[in-house]
């Protein structure tokens, strides 16, 4: 995927985020999300992201 | 039309391609990592599944994935923020996990099968379990309804179906979900949540409902069906370790510790009582389900999906006490179904094709010898003949011998089926104690399915009108017939059902004939089945995990396709 591609798909998965938020009626979460944003980038730098659900699955 | 469905990160990863609205292929990541409800992304399955269709990544026209990623970190969000600072604790993790990988999971499934981001879709989680329940199912018009730990909100949903159409008319949210209740007592019990709900319903045989007050009291019903849990009894809302808080320990006693044994038997059968309590209350719960979603829904028949619809003695109390007058279960009714339903909605739903086919076996997996090595390390015989096959492997099952029999393509879900399955003499009572203490090293409450002939299912169980679609699948529960209860010791659970298979000679001839050649030479046409694995590991994948199995495990013979390993 190119770099360009990558950068759009991260942008409309944020504004859906965003948009999906403001319909459900959770609008005062967008606020936060737009606090931890920025870890996104570190944690997606990182790439040590474990993928596998904990053993109470409900939290994750 | 390829689509290609997937299912990841909690548990049960799978992949599902489905050609022109029919499942072409469709298998879970455990077999071919062969970990145990392996979660991770399930790139093995997706290459088998291209590998079956003769199809490349970029010739997929959709790639859909089970659930909605964006809803579910807002239910994660909220869950956390209304019990901070108690979540705390997970808050931090769970923001890394999300922030990190989840929430651009159109990125990462983009990134990791190499494919254009806008060929990928998402589907609602219950509306994937609705949709592998109906499309597949013999109805034209149908209810559905979907019952699991958590999606995105919904843990339960009332749905309808019809022809191409299908559509969730209302849902019940987190946290109040009969899945989790389920679950919490599962843990509660010492058993691994996700794996040990099948073991509490088995050790529910054998216990009183005792407890059936303390825990009903964690519950209340409306009359419009809904019903609302009582949170404070939950640590699962907060705490990613324990999902049962105080309270269930003042309602039942101290919970047992893994290693602890497992009380049971006359005398003290705590655990057992336990287990017994929790199956009548979900089953009274499910049923007053399915009575108010006929009012809502009034159709004869009933699709049934989500991790609850495994537990077969509910599907049979529905199927018998409940207005429905038939019932299909999809045979992957956990998560790793969600990836064939997610397809088959976008195929029907979205894309508003009419095509239907109707699911008759759950063979879509790999096939046996696709692990087979050039060089085996075992010694086998090779018998070409179908029939001498038959009747070598008949004479086996008369001396007492336990057989490992693998063919053709694996199952698609949870139950072995007669395609990696370990069989035996079901006559023999000793059977069951020798197969669960030497071979499979699991508890000895543990009960074994009988699989039987089609012709002949009637003539041993109790097998109620409308179960027709559900009992190739192993999906009920069934009563043996009174007078036949001695002639099938070994695969009767303790208090006389059965979780039967009927052996369809159109759908499995082979199967059908093996059992058919024992019950000419025994009167007894079934044949003890249970999965072929070792305890904690997934079912084999093929003829090399086969002859593994056979070598590390008291196993006296394997047949994988017309070889025979001794």
């Amino acid at each position: 995927m190119k770099f360009t591609q990558s950068t759009n798909t991260y942008i409309s998965t944020f504004l859906e985020l965003i948009i999906g938020l403001h319909k459900s009626g959770y609008w005062w979460l967008i606020p936060l999300i737009i606090i931890l944003l920025p870890l996104s980038f570190f944690f997606i730098l990182a790439q040590a992201v474990p993928i596998v659900a904990p053993f109470v699955y409900t939290l994750f | 039309m390829d689509i290609l469905g997937i299912s990841a990160f909690y548990h049960d990863a799978a992949a599902a391609l489905v050609r022109d609205g029919i499942p072409l292929a469709a298998a879970q990541e455990e077999r071919f990592t062969q970990i145990k409800n392996d979660p991770t992304f399930p790139i093995n399955a997706i290459n088998f599944c291209l590998q079956e269709g003769s199809v490349s990544i970029n010739e997929i026209d959709w790639i859909v994935f089970y659930e909605k990623p964006l809803r579910k970190f807002e239910r994660i969000l909220v869950t956390h923020l209304s019990h901070f600072p108690r979540s705390s604790k997970a808050f931090s993790r769970a923001m890394f996990l999300w922030l990190g990988d989840r929430l651009w999971l159109k990125n990462r499934i983009a990134s990791e099968l190499g494919v254009a981001p806008k060929k990928i879709l998402f589907t609602e989680h219950h509306q994937s379990h609705a949709a592998s329940a109906f499309f597949p199912s013999p109805f034209r018009d149908a209810a559905i309804l979907t019952v699991d730990g958590v999606g995105e909100w919904a843990t339960t949903t009332f749905g309808k179906g019809s022809e191409n159409h299908l559509e969730i008319i209302s849902e019940l949210h987190f946290p109040h979900s009969l899945g989790l209740l389920y679950s919490s007592i599962t843990a509660f019990l010492g058993f691994r949540v996700n794996e040990g709900e099948q073991k509490v319903m088995g050790l529910a045989a054998y216990g009183k409902p005792a407890y059936q007050d303390q825990i009903r009291s964690l519950l209340s019903f409306s009359n419009d069906g809904s019903f609302e849990l009582d949170v404070s009894a939950f640590r699962y809302p907060f705490d990613p370790e324990k999902s049962f808080g105080p309270k269930i320990t003042k309602l039942l006693g101290n919970e047992r510790k893994p290693d602890n044994p497992i009380l049971y038997q006359s005398g003290n059968s705590k655990h057992a009582d336990i287990a017994a309590s929790v199956q009548l209350v979900l089953e009274e719960c499910m049923l007053k389900l399915a009575n108010q979603l006929h009012l809502q829904v009034p159709s004869k028949n009933l699709c049934l999906a989500g991790g609850v619809a495994l537990n077969v003695v509910v599907n049979s109390k529905i199927l018998e006490q409940s207005p429905f007058e038939n019932i299909f279960i999809q045979p992957a009714a956990g998560d790793a179904g969600g990836a064939l339903g997610a397809a088959l909605y976008i195929y029907h739903v979205e894309l508003n094709e009419k095509k239907r086919f109707t699911q008759k076996h759950a063979f879509l997996g790999e096939k046996a010898e696709a692990t087979r090595s050039v060089s085996t390390r075992n010694i086998y015989e090779e018998i070409s003949d179908e029939d001498k096959l038959i009747e070598n492997v008949v004479h086996k099952l008369l001396n007492q011998k336990t057989v490992g029999w693998v063919q053709g393509k694996f199952e698609w879900g949870p139950r072995s089926l007669g395609h990696r399955s370990l069989i035996a003499d079901p006559r023999n009572v000793e059977m069951k104690q020798h197969i669960n203490q030497y071979i499979k090293h699991r508890e000895m409450f543990r009960p074994f399915a009988p699989a039987i002939t089609k012709e002949n299912a009637d003539k041993f169980f109790d097998i109620p009108k409308g179960a027709d679609s559900a009992v190739p699948f192993m999906l009920l529960s069934v009563f043996a017939l009174e007078e036949k209860i001695e002639f099938m010791p070994a695969a009767l659970h303790v208090d006389n059902t059965a979780r039967v298979q009927v052996v369809d000679k159109d759908s499995d001839p082979l199967f059908h004939k093996l059992i058919s050649r024992f019950g000419e030479q025994t009167g007894v046409p079934i044949l003890l089945n249970t999965s072929l694995n070792l305890q904690g590991q997934p079912m084999v994948r093929g003829e090399n995990q086969a002859t593994d199995l056979l070598q590390k495990s008291q196993l006296d013979c394997l047949v994988v396709e017309n070889r025979i390993y001794n």
